[in-house]
């Protein structure tokens, strides 16, 4: 089987500050896997490198077996949608202008959408629950329901992996699940593969099969959610105490922090 | 509301519109003037029978190119500003206000104190020399107002500001270190006049900004994607290097091959977009040529203005455009201030 993401041993940094050191990631067609860290960890370089932002300065990144750096955009672009954390546009598109804007890989050039790009577009609006909103300027939405229209914008482009920058940030706790829910309704019901970026521990545990612990650009544990989410592995990535309980209606484990014992940290 | 997509027939339809305007506002400029003419006087001259020479001469040899040019210069800023103000993701940018235009005019000054008054120069070497000196400003501004990738709105326009400011000195200092009997006319040609230019020049002008229209007009969606954020463009597969540098050569053309002819006319680049987007949405692929139409009918317009208002004196339309365009700028920075500062 191929994968559908994988890097192999992949490096970048800027002079001699490396920001990620030999990075190795397989990521199935139809997982649901996340890469977590603190801050400074290397999980945006990560996210840059696997989306062909950035090109690695050793090892590489394969979509779906074909060298990330040697795919032409618009192909890129049909397989893999990406879901940025910025979600502020210039001049007043509306929710369904932006997620047309997704059909572009698809369309040639001065290519208009036609009936069927307009169906697809409140098809991927109904999936994240924003069709009422298709009229509606982006600008007039909250952060929340812009994050959902971003996602529809994605998923018009129709790919086959989804990648997600910390989609969960500046949410609020209904927004913050609400989010997860729909990424897992669709990793189901479309065998999408999904893999976030993210901050948010315990929700990670929850719907990720899949976990890659960085910090200061190295790994430190990869593996199922038990295995990587551990007391010991999380106080040294976060230098921070934690206790990890079960949570008893899904059975993840989920993560409280406290401050540290010693306070020298972990390091 | 707008519709939720835009369709080709909307596109026609918006289009069909912008032009019958255009060509009212032309017919209308061709009746002022000095000389008031009615206009079945002037359907007899551009018929070519039955109009006084005297009156045919002044439709035809003075009138009607100075309306022609009027034209594709505000057809050529108007589209440059929308072009600029996508790539360079400022909705304040304007040819004008960040110098290009005066970079541009630089560029023809330097190319007459080089190369003389010939004909040749004149037509050819001109628009070459505008050219590069619109080109190497842009780089410029791209240059310097960008760190870490990201390109900052608010130094943008400083630097640009500066730049024009300092383009402006070269000029009247060239100038006047030549002969100082020209600055009377330097001074006349900053602040952009329209005067009749010689019809090959103007097959000269069309061609020039027709062929940098559809190379925008081509990139119109990607336009629409680096809007989303550079990143997010790339993500979607728009090559977003490639549109920019592309978009800024092509929109430099046209605003120097006008600029050559004109002078520095400001905010028209600034102004009509703004007008546009408001009237049919953000949209690039209608935005182009909507702009490029309204600029072009606006133009045209205020120049009939400018010489009718203190007939017989002329004002330069230059001074028209920038009394209507700096309030018009106030407003915007107000209006846009959040996405300014947002960089």
């Amino acid at each position: 089987m191929t994968e559908a993401l994988s890097a192999q041993r992949i490096r970048f940094g800027y002079g001699s500050r490396p920001l990620l050191k030999d990075f190795s990631l397989e990521l199935g067609e139809g997982e649901f896997a996340g890469v977590l860290g603190p801050n400074g960890a290397g999980k945006t370089t990560v996210l840059r490198l696997l989306s062909g932002t950035l090109r690695p300065q050793a090892g590489i990144v394969r979509l779906f077996g074909e060298s990330l750096s040697e795919l032409p955009p618009r192909k890129r672009a049909q397989l893999m949608g990406v879901v940025p954390q910025e979600s502020w546009i210039l001049f007043p598109f509306t929710v369904m202008e932006v997620v047309l804007m997704g059909r572009f890989p698809h369309l040639g050039i001065l290519g208009m959408e036609n009936p069927d790009d307009e169906d697809l577009a409140l098809t991927c609006l109904e999936e994240v629950g924003m069709r009422e909103a298709y009229g509606r300027p982006l600008s007039s939405l909250s952060s929340g329901e812009r994050q959902r229209v971003l996602i529809a914008r994605a998923l018009a482009q129709q790919p086959r992996i989804l990648l997600l920058d910390e989609p969960t940030t500046f949410l609020d706790l209904k927004h913050r699940l609400l989010i997860y829910e729909i990424l897992s309704r669709l990793n189901a019901s479309r065998k999408l593969a999904v893999l976030t970026i993210s901050h948010d521990l315990n929700l990670a545990a929850r719907y990720c099969g899949k976990l890659w612990l960085l910090k200061e650009g190295d790994l430190l544990a990869s593996g199922s959610p038990a295995e990587v989410l551990t007391p010991e592995l999380l106080r040294k990535a976060y230098e921070t105490d934690v206790e990890v309980g079960h949570d008893p209606r899904t059975g993840s484990p989920f993560i409280i922090p406290y401050p540290s014992q010693d306070a020298g940290g972990a390091s | 509301m707008r519709p939720s997509r835009l369709t080709p027939r909307r596109l026609a339809m918006v289009l069909l519109l912008l032009a019958g305007c255009l060509l009212l506002s032309m017919a209308l400029a061709l009746t002022m003037g000095s000389v008031r003419v009615p206009p079945g006087t002037i359907l007899q001259a551009l018929s070519g029978r039955g109009a006084p020479e005297e009156t045919s001469i002044i439709l035809l040899q003075v009138r009607l190119p100075r309306i022609l040019l009027a034209a594709l210069t505000g057809a050529a800023l108007a589209c440059a500003g929308a072009s600029f103000q996508a790539v360079l993701r400022n909705p304040l940018a304007d040819p004008y206000i960040l110098g290009i235009s005066g970079g541009a005019a630089l560029g023809a000054i330097l190319s007459t104190l080089t190369g003389g008054d010939s004909p040749l120069s004149g037509v050819l070497a001109r628009p070459i020399f505008a050219f590069a000196g619109a080109c190497l400003t842009v780089l410029a501004i791209l240059a310097l107002s960008r760190s870490r990738g990201v390109t900052a709105s608010t130094p943008m326009l400083l630097i640009g500001w500066i730049f024009n400011s300092f383009f402006l000195a070269l000029i009247l200092f060239l100038e006047t270190a030549v002969d100082f009997s020209r600055v009377r006319g330097a001074i006349f040609w900053l602040v952009g006049t329209l005067s009749p230019v010689p019809y090959p020049v103007l097959a000269g002008l069309t061609a020039a900004v027709g062929s940098g229209f559809v190379i925008l007009w081509l990139l119109s969606r990607d336009f629409d994607l680096i809007c989303a954020g550079e990143e997010t463009a790339r993500h979607m597969g728009c090559n977003v290097e490639r549109t920019r540098v592309v978009a800024i050569l092509a929109a430099s053309l046209i605003t120097a091959a006008v600029v050559s002819f004109s002078g520095l006319i400001g905010f028209v680049g600034l102004i009509v977009p703004h007008a546009a987007r408001f009237l049919f949405g953000p949209d690039h692929r209608l935005l182009l040529p909507a702009s490029a139409l309204l600029g072009s009918a606006g133009l045209v317009l205020a120049d009939a203005l400018s010489r009718t208002l203190l007939a017989p004196t002329e004002v330069p339309v230059g001074v028209l455009t920038v009394l209507v365009g700096g309030p018009a700028f106030i407003l915007l920075y107000r209006r846009h201030r959040g996405e300014i500062s947002h960089d």
